[in-house]
C-alpha cells in the first residue's frame, strides 16, 4: 500500500470511533441538504416566478461542479499542509485517501483523528459545495448560466480553498494567529458574503430595480428552505466537532439559540419599524442567527449565543435594509445583508464570548477582526479580478430580452405554470 | 355582447398571451378599460401568432359594440381601496 502524503495517517480500522464516524456521516447528510433542496428553496421563493427554475438550477449544478473541483484540487488546497498561504498539491484526485477493506486500514486526516478520512473529504465538501451557492443570491434574476459556472468554479479553487487553508488547517496563517471558526462564520460566510456584494456591484441592477416591485414569487418557498438550512445547520456546527461528544452537542444547542435569538430580535425590529413581521423576516432572522452563531459553536454558552443571535438579528435586519440602501448595489438576496454582517457580527463577537472552559481556547477580538479583515479583502478582491475577466471572455450577463423574459424560459427552455 | 361575454374574450386573450408571449395581462381592466384593451389588441397583432389574433380581433368587437352603443360600458368600479405600503421596490426585507 502507497503511503499518503502528510499528514494523513492510515491507521487500523479498529481505532476508528464508530459513535464519531456514524455521527458525521450523519452531518455530512445534513449538511448536503442545506443547499439543495434548502438554499435552492430558500432563494427560489425570493425571486420573481419566471426565474424559480434558474434559480433552482443555479444551486444544483455548483452542487455538482464542485464535488468534482473538490477532486480534483479543491480538497488538497485546503486541507493538506503545503504553506501558510495554501495547501499542496499532494493529495489531488484524493490520493491521500486510502481504504484497504482486506488489510483493515484505512487513512484519517489530523483534524478528525476518529473518523475516516473519505467522510471527513465528504463532510468538508458538503460546506465547499453550499459556500458559492450563497453568493448565487445576490446576483440572481440577471446572469448567465455558464458565467455562473466559471464563476463558481474558479471561486471555489482560488478563493474558498486558500481561505478554507488560512482558518482551519494549522499550518494556515489565521490559524497559527488564532483565529477562532468553529464552523465557517468567516470562511463561509463572509467570504460568500462579501464575493456576493462584489458580483451585485459588477453585474450591476436587475431591470426595473428600485422603480417597480420585484415580488417574491412565492415566500413558502422560503419559508421551508430556511427550515431546512435551521435543521441541517445541526449537522453543519454539530459536525463540525468532528466527534459525537459534548462539544458537538454543545455546538447544536447554542446553534439553536442563536438562531431563537435571532428570529425574534429580527421580528421586533421589524413590527417596530415596519408595524408588521413578516414571514420573510422571521426566515431572514432565523438564518442570520445561525450565521452569526457559526464560528462561535463550539466556544460558547448558550447565554452568549443567545446574545449573539439577537445582535446579529438587528444587524442583519439593517444590513438588508437601511445598509442595503446605503450601498446602492442591487444585492437580490441580500447575500451581503445576511451572510456578510452576520458572518462579521459573530466572528467578532466570537473573540468577546470564546470560554476556554468550553471550548479551549480563549478568544481575541483583535485576532478575530484580523481574520474578518483578511477574508473582506482577499475574497473582495480576488472575486472582482474572476468576474472582470470572465466579463470580458465571456460576458456575464444575460441580454435585456432575456431578463425580461425570465431566466426559466431563455436560459432553460422550461416554465412553471 | 354583455359585460360577462367580454369578459371571458379577455379571459382567453390573456390566457393565450400568458402562453404564447410569457406577458402577464389585467384581464378584468381589459374587459372595462377600452384604452388598455385596445393596447393589448395591438400587441396580440403585433406577436404574428393566429390565434392571439382571432381572439384579439373578438374583443376589438366586443369593444366596438361598445362604442356603437349596442351594449353599455361597463359600470364603473367602487374606488379602489387605499394601496398597500409599497414594498419589494428597492428591498426585498
Amino acid at each position: 500500500m502507497a503511503l499518503p502524503p502528510a499528514p494523513v495517517l492510515v491507521i487500523d480500522a479498529a481505532q476508528l470511533n464508530s459513535g464519531d464516524t456514524a455521527w458525521m456521516i450523519s452531518a455530512t447528510t445534513l449538511v448536503l441538504l442545506m443547499t439543495i433542496p434548502g438554499l435552492a428553496l430558500f432563494y427560489a421563493g425570493m425571486v420573481r416566478k419566471k426565474n424559480i427554475l434558474a434559480t433552482m438550477a443555479q444551486s444544483f449544478a455548483v452542487c455538482a461542479l464542485v464535488s468534482v473541483l473538490w477532486f480534483a484540487v479543491g480538497y488538497s488546497l485546503a486541507f493538506m499542509p503545503g504553506n501558510a498561504l495554501v495547501g499542496d498539491l499532494s493529495s489531488r484526485f484524493l490520493e491521500s485517501v486510502v481504504f484497504d477493506k482486506a488489510a483493515a486500514r484505512l487513512s484519517v486526516h489530523p483534524l478528525a483523528p476518529t473518523v475516516p478520512e473519505s467522510v471527513f473529504v465528504l463532510f468538508q465538501l458538503t460546506f465547499a459545495i453550499i459556500t458559492p451557492a450563497l453568493i448565487a443570491g445576490a446576483f440572481a434574476e440577471r446572469m448567465r448560466f455558464s458565467a455562473m459556472l466559471w464563476f463558481m468554479g474558479l471561486w471555489s479553487v482560488l478563493v474558498y480553498a486558500p481561505v478554507a487553508h488560512w482558518v482551519w488547517e494549522p499550518s494556515g496563517w489565521l490559524a497559527s494567529r488564532g483565529v477562532l471558526d468553529f464552523a465557517g462564520g468567516t470562511v463561509v460566510h463572509v467570504n460568500a458574503g462579501v464575493a456576493g456584494l462584489v458580483a451585485a456591484f459588477m453585474l450591476g441592477r436587475r431591470l426595473g430595480y428600485g422603480q417597480e416591485p420585484l415580488t417574491p414569487a412565492n415566500l413558502g418557498y422560503t419559508m421551508i428552505g430556511a427550515s431546512l438550512l435551521w435543521v441541517g445547520w445541526m449537522g453543519f456546527n454539530g459536525g463540525s466537532a468532528a466527534a459525537a461528544d459534548g462539544r458537538a452537542g454543545m455546538a447544536m444547542l447554542v446553534t439553536q439559540m442563536g438562531a431563537a435569538g435571532a428570529v425574534l430580535a429580527w421580528m421586533a425590529a421589524e413590527w417596530l419599524v415596519r408595524g408588521s413581521p413578516s414571514l420573510l423576516g422571521l426566515c431572514s432572522g432565523a438564518v442570520a442567527g445561525l450565521v452569526a452563531i457559526t464560528p462561535a459553536a463550539g466556544f460558547v454558552s448558550p447565554g452568549s449565543a443567545l446574545a449573539i443571535g439577537a445582535s446579529a438579528g438587528l444587524a442583519c435586519y439593517w444590513g438588508a435594509t437601511a445598509l442595503k440602501r446605503l450601498l446602492g448595489a442591487d444585492d437580490s438576496l441580500d447575500v451581503f445583508g445576511v451572510h456578510g454582517i452576520g458572518g462579521i457580527v459573530g466572528a467578532l463577537l466570537t473573540g468577546v464570548f470564546a470560554s476556554p472552559v468550553l471550548g479551549g481556547a480563549e478568544g481575541k477580538v483583535q485576532a478575530q477582526a484580523l481574520g474578518v479583515l483578511a477574508t473582506v479583502l482577499y475574497s473582495g478582491v480576488a472575486s472582482a479580478v474572476i468576474l472582470w475577466v470572465l466579463d470580458r471572455v465571456l460576458g456575464l450577463r444575460v441580454t435585456p430580452q432575456q431578463e425580461q423574459d425570465g431566466l426559466d424560459r431563455s436560459l432553460h427552455g422550461e416554465r412553471l405554470e | 355582447m354583455p359585460d360577462m361575454d367580454r369578459l371571458a374574450v379577455a379571459a382567453h386573450l390573456h390566457v393565450l398571451m400568458r402562453r404564447r408571449l410569457n406577458r402577464i395581462t389585467d384581464m378584468e381592466w381589459m374587459s372595462t378599460n377600452r384604452e388598455y384593451a385596445m393596447a393589448m389588441v395591438r400587441l396580440a397583432h403585433a406577436s404574428g401568432h393566429a390565434d392571439l389574433q382571432e381572439w384579439a380581433e373578438k374583443l376589438e368587437r366586443a369593444w366596438r359594440l361598445v362604442a356603437d352603443g349596442v351594449v353599455p360600458p361597463a359600470p364603473r368600479l367602487p374606488p379602489a381601496p387605499p394601496a398597500p405600503p409599497k414594498r419589494y421596490v428597492s428591498t426585498l426585507r
